[in-house]
């Protein structure tokens, strides 16, 4: 419920106590007032929900970010990747598809011990866009105990595709689940799996 | 639950109140939902304002084909590019138009802002990073101890061509393994 205008600038909405009293020593901490406090949050809050996003995705994606950056991922242009495929992907396609299923599979054990196992079924979508390349759209569904995977970037190749299809297997098998199906087609890998920890 | 009033900007409360609205939540709730997220943040002394941008440009840079790419094997790839000063020639070029499609992507970034908060993206693995402004000038430091030649020299012609995008000439340049040492000045200024 929002109250009439208090002042000429200025509303008074409801909050939980127990927060504002945590807010309150926090912007106390920081030599603000506690308005002052929270027009910052809700200012920043505001751009993100005009992104069409919640502030909690963000902040989730943000974690997911440090996480994965903090696992060894450095963000570099795609280019780069382009140049080497062209360079060793027809003379050492397997050992590359090797480095990439190698790479997958140590990433998600170690995501496995940053963020647990809880409600990671859930949180595969969010992993999988935050550190697959040019992800425009990832869907993850639950059926019973099979789980439908499908990663859609159509601006790679279908070297590029295979490379990251070897890396999502990796790291899928690595936290346990079992491939029942894969398809792979350029820029798009579609799987389903079985299990999970 | 015991409740509290709470005072905040008009502006920004009338704003909320569509936004709840909007999603079918009553401005209670929502607007309890967003402080806790800030105070999640805050026990991680993270400031929401970080994230936002941060969100931000990483989405934006994903667009424009960033990569995450495990770190020794971006070192090894990039180590078997860089071979001659076209390559780094070709990273300026990128820089600077990265920073042009940025700049029209995120007009809500002043320049500098935009600057920072791309270096501090790209380069997350640097222990420092430093860009500080005076006057017409800007001075960027960049450590790195893990950077390997190659990443080093592309990033920093990565940064030269960004800040070309939005007026700034590179005026002294030290670059080698693991630092990079910048002076750049506005040509605006000149």
């Amino acid at each position: 419920m929002v109250l009439p205008k208090q002042s000429k600038d200025k509303k008074l909405v409801w909050v939980r106590a127990d927060i504002l009293s945590h807010i309150s020593r926090i912007a106390n901490r920081e030599g603000k007032t506690i308005t002052t406090y929270v027009n910052e949050v809700l200012e920043q809050s505001i751009r993100v929900y005009d992104m069409k996003l919640t502030l909690t995705e963000v902040i989730d994606l943000y974690m997911l970010t440090r996480i994965s950056r903090e696992g060894g991922n450095l963000t570099i242009p795609r280019d780069v990747v382009k140049y080497l495929i062209s360079k060793v992907y027809n003379s050492n396609r397997e050992e590359l598809m090797q480095i990439f299923y190698d790479t997958g599979a140590w990433f998600g054990k170690y995501i496995l011990a940053r963020i647990g196992s809880e409600n990671l079924v859930e949180r595969l979508r969010q992993i999988l866009y935050v550190n697959i390349w040019d992800l425009n759209e990832v869907y993850v569904d639950k059926n019973g105990n099979t789980i439908s995977i499908r990663c859609v970037a159509p601006q790679l190749s279908m070297e590029e595709t295979e490379l990251l299809a070897s890396y999502v297997d990796g790291m899928l098998g690595s936290i346990g689940f079992k491939p029942v199906e894969r398809e792979v087609i350029r820029g798009i890998i579609m799987v389903k799996v079985e299990g999970g920890v | 639950m015991p409740r509290k009033l709470l005072a905040a900007r008009a502006d920004l409360v009338d704003e909320l109140s569509r936004m709840a609205k909007a999603r079918n939540q009553t401005v209670y709730g929502f607007l309890n939902n967003i402080l806790e997220q800030a105070l999640r943040l805050h026990k991680m002394d993270i400031k929401i304002e970080d994230v936002a941008n941060s969100y931000m440009v990483i989405k934006n840079l994903k667009n424009l084909g960033f990569i995450p790419l495990p770190e020794d094997f971006a070192y090894r790839a990039l180590d078997g590019i860089i071979k001659s000063k076209s390559i780094a020639d070709s990273f300026f070029k990128l820089g600077e138009w990265y920073g042009r499609v940025l700049a029209a992507q995120l007009p809500d970034f002043k320049p500098m802002e935009l600057l920072r908060t791309v270096i501090s993206e790209i380069a997350w693995t640097a222990s420092e990073v430093s860009i500080v402004e005076n006057g017409g000038e800007i001075t960027v430091r960049c450590i790195g101890p893990r950077f390997s030649e190659s990443y080093t020299l592309v990033l920093a012609s990565m940064i030269e061509g960004f800040a070309f995008s939005i007026g700034f000439k590179t005026t002294k340049r030290y670059v080698t393994r693991g630092v990079i040492f910048l002076n750049l000045k506005s040509e605006i200024n000149q």
